[in-house]
């Protein structure tokens, strides 16, 4: 079995080096031209650019979550007006007035007052 | 990076061909984004910018019930169905909504509307409910829309709805509470500027947003206590129908604060049903707009006025030969029976309304035989500066008409118009003037500024009293006030005595029946009836003023026969409701 090795490593031994150095210094077997290096450029502002959008777009989202939010708190605040006139409509007085409760009462035979 | 070409190569010339179309591209946004910015950023603005108007909830009217504020006008979101009848594509299925959810509100024969193709906007129905427009929403009919308006509703149907006064189709306030308290009541609308979808949903991608929020009107309370006020208002109705009277009105104010309890007026009308108003004078609050001469009810002033000036007591006396004469003119009494003939006291005057001695006290503020110019100047004083009758007095209520009370130093201001002014003629003046000079007649000489302004509610519910509308003091003396209280008690006895159990408290009252003037004379067959007084648990403490006023075209309506009766079935019911304390 054979492999090839796709990293080569340079020995700085040959070199002056000093302590705590490294004494092995990385090369890349690849190689990238002007072209490429451009290219790759491109796609990271592309990338930074969906970034963003993908922020923008997020934002929108919360401005339609707001907006049902504030949709669905318009609606209540309808309902609740509408409550709160159904309930001064049944203590209004005439309502009061033609209750059964009310029909039902009797006047009083005799009143008399105390004086104080 | 530098490139290598060879001379004339493809490659070169492609080159020099992409850095063209390149360069074009670069002048031209240059352009576009440079040069032509702001005009883009208009048009930009226009098509995704868009102002929306954040609409002021206009405040609420409350009513006491007794000690706590309960609501009369209120505001509910209704709407407004219509259709673009271009792009209705089942007419049937419409007609058969509308009619089955909310077939009391359409337009009549609305169906014909579906077929104005020229048009792209048809009412259909009014006034739908929100419940009604959800059901018709979820029917998801194509063509048809909603547009949500407040209205204003009153829970109490028309109770006090000419002092309410009412709001029109563009949001104003029209006629009473409503007109004179529009600006405080309306609030002020807010303004959102913002990036919109094309859905209209508002979107905070933008520097360019505004958010000016609304301020929602304020809750306002009135003075009106809503069960004395229907009381009065049945009284009122009764009244009148039992007299045959096209017309009645009647005010209730508390005398210690100058509060207005009660305003009401016959024929009334039904604010949330305007259109079935067919006389525009039922919109009016007569109390405060139609000034008139309010005959003998003033006959309290012109003894409070002989008594603050030491001129008459209730026990002085004058000689009635049922006439006297003021320069040429001979002035009569109504009541001429010889029981009353002779030397009697300004308390029997009083108690059988008897023009000759109101005309005596005017005399006597003069030098006891004319109504000289001392004794005007001194009348015009009492009467107009201190009572304040023939002044508007403020109060928060659209349309109040000021009335004439002429001056001495007027040419027409001579005695004979004095001499009338001593019993009520000669002047006009309004019911809310009158009750007011009376409170301060009665409650120990305070004159407090009348109001029906109780305070506001915050929209938390927190209810905060008003400022006191203002008081003078000293109008009369307290023992001039105590005098004139015994006097019109007594004359509330005099002529009623119904053993109605009224007696154990302290009630008072003066008649007042006033003729009109028709082609420049005045008339004994048209008159207008008035009740005017107070009650109150003991003589030092009056708890309330009630006045009634009567009348109908071309018939006679008697203070003691038309008002009085009214004024007792206010009178009594309220002893009750206040629980005022026998005293025998």
């Amino acid at each position: 079995m054979s492999y090839n090795r796709t990293v080569q490593f340079n020995s700085r031994r040959q070199t002056n080096w000093q302590r705590n150095q490294n004494t092995v210094a990385f090369a890349s077997a690849v190689k990238l031209g002007p072209i490429s290096h451009t290219v790759l450029v491109a796609l990271m502002i592309t990338v930074l650019g969906l970034i963003y959008l993908t922020q923008a777009t997020r934002v929108s989202g919360y401005d339609y979550a707001a907006n049902a939010i504030s949709d669905k708190i318009s609606s209540l605040t309808e309902q609740k007006d509408n409550l709160e006139v159904e309930n001064a409509r049944l203590t209004a007085l005439q309502t009061v007035k033609n209750s059964n409760v009310a029909k039902a009462m009797t006047t009083p035979t005799d009143v008399q007052s105390v004086s104080e | 990076m530098e490139l290598h070409f060879s001379p004339g190569s493809r490659a070169k010339k492609i080159a020099v061909v992409t850095l063209a179309a390149v360069a074009i591209f670069i002048v031209r946004l240059f352009y576009i984004q440079v040069i032509q910015h702001d005009t883009y950023v208009a048009q930009a603005d226009k098509e995704q910018v868009k102002q929306f108007i954040l609409h002021a909830k206009r405040g609420e009217i409350y009513a006491m019930d007794g000690s706590t504020p309960t609501k009369l006008v209120m505001n509910q979101t209704v709407y407004t169905v219509w259709a673009d009848p271009t792009q209705v594509t089942d007419k049937n299925a419409v007609i058969s909504a509308l009619n089955s959810i909310a077939g009391g509100n359409v337009r009549d024969n609305f169906a014909q509307y579906l077929d104005m193709n020229h048009s792209r906007y048809q009412v259909l129905a009014t006034k739908v409910t929100m419940q009604q427009a959800e059901m018709l929403k979820k029917k998801r009919l194509a063509g048809i829309g909603f547009d949500a308006v407040s209205q204003r509703v009153y829970p109490e149907g028309q109770l006090a709805s000419q002092v309410l006064g009412f709001v029109d189709a563009n949001g104003e306030g029209k006629y009473g509470f409503e007109q004179a308290n529009d600006a405080q009541l309306k609030g002020k609308d807010g303004l959102l500027k913002t990036v919109t979808d094309i859905r209209d949903v508002p979107l905070t991608v933008s520097d360019k947003n505004i958010r000016q929020p609304a301020v929602n009107g304020q809750n306002m309370v009135l003075t009106i206590d809503r069960n004395i006020q229907a009381e009065t208002e049945q009284a009122l109705a009764e009244g009148a129908e039992k007299s045959g009277a096209d017309h009645a009105s009647a005010i209730v104010m508390d005398p210690q604060t100058g509060k207005v309890l009660a305003m009401a007026n016959v024929p009334t009308y039904d604010p949330s049903q305007l259109n079935k108003v067919t006389d525009v004078a039922q919109l009016n609050n007569d109390i405060i707009s139609a000034p008139y001469e309010p005959g003998s009810d003033i006959k309290t002033f012109t003894v409070a006025t002989g008594v603050d000036k030491g001129v008459i007591t209730p026990s002085s006396t004058y000689d009635n030969t049922g006439q006297i004469k003021v320069d040429d003119i001979t002035i009569n009494n109504a009541t001429k029976t010889a029981a009353v003939t002779g030397n009697i006291t300004m308390q029997t005057a009083l108690n059988w309304s008897l023009n000759t001695g109101m005309v005596t006290i005017a005399e006597r503020l003069g030098d006891g035989n004319y109504i000289t110019k001392q004794a005007r100047d001194t009348m015009y004083n009492y009467f107009y500066n201190r009572f304040r009758l023939g002044k508007a007095t403020g109060i928060e209520l659209a349309n109040e008409q000021q009335g004439v009370v002429i001056s001495p130093d007027d040419v027409q201001g001579n005695a004979v118009r004095y001499s009338n002014m001593s019993f009520g003629q000669g002047m006009d003046v309004t019911m809310l003037q009158v009750a007011s000079g009376f409170c301060s007649v009665v409650n120990g000489g305070v004159y407090y500024n009348p109001t029906i302004l109780n305070g506001i509610v915050s929209d938390d519910g927190v209810f905060s009293e008003a400022k006191n509308a203002g008081k003078t003091t000293g109008v009369i003396t307290p023992a001039t006030s105590q005098v004139v209280r015994e006097m019109v008690h007594e004359a509330h006895y005099a002529t009623y005595n119904p053993h109605d159990g009224s007696d154990r408290y302290f009630v008072g009252g003066k008649t007042g029946t006033s003729q009109t003037i028709k082609n420049g004379k005045y008339i004994n067959d048209q008159t207008i009836g008035t009740y005017l007084g107070f009650g109150g648990a003991t003589a030092d403490n009056p708890r309330y003023v009630i006045m009634v006023e009567i009348s109908d075209k071309d018939k006679s309506m008697g203070g003691g026969s038309d008002a009085k009766p009214i004024f007792n079935k206010i009178s009594n019911w309220l002893i009750n409701y206040l629980g005022l304390t026998p005293q025998k």
